[in-house]
């Protein structure tokens, strides 16, 4: 009896360790970001490695926003990352925006009407499997000859078109959650069908279109690729900021720390108020937790 | 030996005491029923042998040893579920073969066994098929199977039977009771319904809000409940109850209420210590009720205001008074709504209970209780 | 006919359509006519006047650029790295954090804080990780009792390295949401019949959880691998797919080829291959899954 008992309480210190190195595991590359972005200069790279600033300063972000300021201290001289926040931000909102409408309305009609019966919808689904790259490159040749490179327009298409298979599926899910006895109600009862929609499933649905918004918004913010190749100084993206930050200012870590911990708070803040919704967009609907 | 011998368990669920102090024996090759409306306790108690449930306090022995801290499956003891729980992503062989694998039964000794079960159930031709596409009567006998391939000492059912439709039921129940003497397997059966306990088991032990009501074999449980709850469950239609008293006029000695009354004057001698004019609940079974010729004078009686033919019986409800008297008739008589009847009680059959207590009143033995 | 086009399903979706043509249908064409061609923007003519070549661009690609050939081959190899480790930490996760116990949704909220960070920073603090002065040889030393300073980021195999983990760190809590909700789907009864007949917490896993979680693996193989043959962000910050070519993924060799070297029409060739291989992969693939997706 002692036996079984003792077995226990290793178990449960066995178990208790291991949740506690996981936790240390996914800690670590995030604080290490947040550790870095306080450090001043010289403690950036050093051997042992520094696991708590000596000397916290706030100086990589004041040059973030104010780089004239710093410029004579560190020597270099970059561009501020207000311009950039303030791209990504634009973009962001309006190609949800776009992409949400669109993708809703058809996600409605695959819901309703099973347009395109199984091919259409999969064929959407199958977007997500294209490489980004193998599209990128012909739509620069394409956007150039259209004057739409380095331009609000040409990206917030790009990323409306591309989260379209989150939008649509999303929806789809959410769309399909809604008996469709409500509407056919609404319809006897003298709506047509586009008043049944907006009046009765729409409002039903409000929480999908929330999580689903944020959703996509965050994978708008967070892509580098299209907007790396698409933008040149008008309209780079946080992201573009972020890599040429690596390019320009060579080893400056801690800048690029404070950077980085910067840009990433919009998508965890939204990441975590919709966290309920996480499984459902990145499974496309098809786990519904 | 006992198998089981259940010694003052007790089970709590924070507040809700579901198992009150439970004292139970099953002998060997004895089939035990536990039998009592929902939330009597016998699941619980039924899992606290299977070991899913840890006593609040009291013991276990199983075979004689205390198994109090054994865990599930190490217990020498199968259990079969109420919805049969099998492996649907299994083939049926694959289900029966289940806690052979589990215990690293060579290859051909498992092939061998699940042969035989198979053989004995009638599984053998859907062996290879996957267990999803199984219809209920068959899905029960792999839940049956999976558990007697283990041999073990003890077979706990959780109302096996309650899934199925009712004549695959009545079926199933000649078959449960054939196996259960073939291979002389001790089972525990849980149920609510009082005719399957009544025609398969060797005991049956009758709960009601986990405490022990009445254990004993199903004849003295129906002609012998020993107290109101045992013999207003068992039985049906249910037995007719009349609250009285007991009073001497003269030489007779009478239970009498504004209804109904009855001579009791057999059992003066029982009666003796019984206070002037004791309250008591006067107990009869609707088929010894016996309508009778003989106006209103003569004894009690009413009229009948309702009919129920059951086929070789038809149950008969009289107005009398105050009370509805059931009894049962052949359907030869052909009483007809709105007859006058006198009802008279046999006196052999009528059962007495304390109005306090719900006890019975002994009138066979010489004293009451 | 015009009835059906304009009736309201149809127009519903017509702007998705639209898009989707304009994007990537018609992209896509003119992607297939550069394969054929010839161009770089220094031709100096318009892309629509570029000189057709046939099939010489595939010939060179595919028996002739081994460097094109080893980014599929390393792609792949860190597919299968990252699924079966994703695979493995995600259920061990599920497996570990199951239950409900103190401070679960808290600590689960933290759990899932990788996903929603955006990769390019997920590299840039991967790079800081593994430099050669960084906590990562710091910690090996400590375990190893021996000063430990790779280099990793310029050691040809061991590159890989920050890479790959860095996936693995972004993505498997996901894979543990997953699993964490599918191991409640387990019917709690046949876990208590395999319990009640002798089975020990491990056979039950294997024998009862594992199977009836099978579609569920599947889907998730399914999802990551659509993401990690795609992966770039990653490649670019930490290593530019260097040293010398030892990290080039598919995506990082058609950047460097495209976008670096302009040479245009011959990535366009590479895409072409890419794309076909992937519209095989996805009939192979999305064909079986449909009906897990589309049921109604």
């Amino acid at each position: 009896m002692t036996e079984s008992a003792n077995a226990r309480v290793w178990k449960k210190a066995g178990i208790l360790a291991l949740r506690v190195l996981v936790f240390l595991v996914t800690a670590l590359p995030i604080y290490w970001m947040i550790n870095t972005s306080f450090k001043p200069d010289p403690e950036w790279v050093t051997f042992p490695p520094i696991w708590f600033p000596h000397d916290l300063t706030t100086d990589n972000y004041l040059m973030l926003f104010n780089p004239k300021a710093l410029a004579e201290v560190m020597h270099i001289s970059t561009e501020s990352a207000w311009p950039s926040f303030f791209n990504s931000t634009v973009i962001s909102v309006l190609a949800t925006a776009l992409c949400m409408v669109i993708g809703t309305m058809c996600a409605y009609s695959i819901s309703r009407f099973r347009v395109g019966g199984n091919f259409f919808p999969m064929s959407i689904l199958a977007l997500r499997m294209f490489p980004p790259i193998a599209v990128a490159l012909p739509v620069l040749v394409l956007f150039s000859s259209l004057h739409l490179r380095d331009t609000y327009l040409g990206m917030i298409l790009a990323y409306a078109c591309f989260n379209l298979p989150f939008s649509v599926w999303m929806m789809k899910s959410f769309i399909d959650d809604v008996p469709r006895e409500l509407e056919e109600a609404a319809i006897i009862d003298g709506m047509t069908q586009i008043e049944a929609m907006l009046k009765v499933t729409i409002p039903l649905v409000k929480a999908g279109v929330a999580a689903t918004s944020l959703f996509i918004f965050i994978l708008c913010w967070s892509e580098f690729l299209f907007a790396f190749i698409l933008t040149d100084t008008e309209v780079a993206t946080i992201t573009v900021r972020l890599a040429r930050y690596t390019t320009d200012t060579g080893e400056m870590y801690g800048a690029r720390a404070a950077l980085g911990v910067i840009a990433t708070i919009p998508p965890v803040v939204i990441g975590y108020l919709i966290q309920n919704y996480l499984v459902r967009g990145l499974t496309f609907g098809a786990i519904k937790r | 030996m006992d198998k089981v011998v259940l010694e003052k368990i007790r089970k709590e669920f924070g507040k809700l005491v579901a198992v009150k102090g439970l004292d139970l024996e099953v002998r060997e090759g004895e089939f035990m029923s536990l039998l009592g409306p929902s939330g009597c306790g016998k699941t619980t108690t039924l899992n606290m042998i299977m070991g899913y449930e840890k006593p609040t306090s009291g013991k276990v022995h199983l075979d004689g040893r205390l198994v109090n801290d054994l865990p599930v499956g190490r217990r020498d003891v199968g259990m079969v579920f109420q919805d049969y729980a099998i492996f649907l992503h299994m083939t049926v062989f694959q289900n029966l073969a289940f806690g052979l694998k589990v215990r690293k039964t060579p290859e051909d000794r498992i092939r061998e066994e699940v042969k035989r079960m198979a053989e004995i159930l009638d599984l053998t031709r859907i062996l290879e098929e996957p267990a999803a596409g199984l219809n209920m009567s068959e899905l029960q006998r792999v839940a049956i199977g999976r558990s007697m391939i283990l041999k073990t000492t003890l077979l706990l059912l959780d109302e096996p039977l309650s899934n199925l439709d009712a004549d695959l039921r009545a079926n199933m129940r000649g078959e449960l009771k054939k196996f259960q003497l073939e291979l002389g397997q001790t089972m525990v059966y849980v149920t609510h319904d009082q005719v399957e306990a009544m025609s398969l088991s060797d005991r049956i032990a009758v709960m009601d809000f986990g405490e022990l009501q009445q254990y004993d074999t199903p004849y003295m449980i129906y002609n012998r409940p020993v107290n109101l709850f045992v013999a207003g469950f068992i039985g049906s239609p249910q037995m007719n109850f009349f609250k009285g008293e007991i009073r001497s006029t003269g030489d007779r000695l009478l239970f009498e209420n504004p209804s109904v009354n009855c001579d009791l004057s057999p059992f003066r001698a029982q009666l003796e210590g019984l206070p002037a004019a004791k309250e008591v609940t006067l107990g009869i079974r609707p088929e010894h009720v016996d309508l009778v010729a003989g106006g209103a004078e003569e004894g009690p009686g009413g009229m009948v205001c309702e009919l129920e033919p059951l086929g070789s019986d038809v149950v008969t409800v009289l107005e009398c008074g105050q009370e509805k008297v059931v009894a049962m008739t052949k359907p030869e008589a052909a009483y007809q709504l709105g007859h006058h009847s006198r009802v008279r009680f046999d006196p052999e059959k009528v059962h007495l209970f304390d109005n306090d207590s719900g006890l019975r009143i002994d009138l066979q033995a010489g004293n009451q209780r | 006919m015009w009835k059906k086009l304009t009736s309201l399903p149809i127009l519903m979706v017509a702007p998705v359509q639209l898009l989707i043509w304009f994007m990537v249908i018609f992209p896509t064409v003119v992607l297939v006519w550069l394969a054929f061609c010839y161009w770089t923007p220094q031709t100096g003519k318009s892309w629509w006047h570029a000189e057709w070549t046939w099939f010489s661009n595939f010939y060179q690609l595919l028996f002739d650029d081994p460097r094109f050939l080893w980014s599929i081959i390393r792609t792949i190899i860190i597919f299968f790295i990252c699924i079966s480790v994703e695979l493995v930490a995600g259920m061990i996760m599920a497996l570990l954090f199951q239950g409900s116990f103190f401070g679960k949704k808290a600590l689960v909220s933290i759990l899932i804080a990788p996903m929603m960070i955006i990769p390019l920073v997920i590299g840039q603090s991967f790079y800081m990780l593994f430099l050669a002065k960084g906590p990562v040889n710091q910690v090996i030393s400590w375990l190893t009792f021996h000063k430990f300073q790779l280099d990793w980021l310029s050691h040809p195999i061991w590159a890989m390295a920050p890479i790959i983990l860095g996936e693995i760190w972004n993505w498997t809590p996901l894979v543990f949401l997953i699993f964490m909700s599918g191991l409640t789907t387990v019917p709690q009864n046949q876990i208590r019949a395999a319990q009640g007949l002798g089975a020990s917490p491990v056979q039950i896993f294997f024998r009862i959880s594992l199977p009836i979680l099978k579609p569920l693996i599947l889907l998730v193989v399914v999802i990551r691998g659509m993401e990690i043959f795609k992966i770039f962000d990653l490649v670019y910050v930490l290593t530019r797919g260097g040293p010398g070519n030892a990290t080039e993924t598919i995506t990082m060799y058609m950047y460097n080829q495209g976008i670096e070297f302009m040479r245009v029409s011959y990535v366009a060739a590479s895409s072409f291959i890419i794309l076909a291989l992937v519209v095989i992969g996805a009939v192979r693939v999305l064909k079986p899954l449909q009906y897990q997706l589309l049921e109604d």
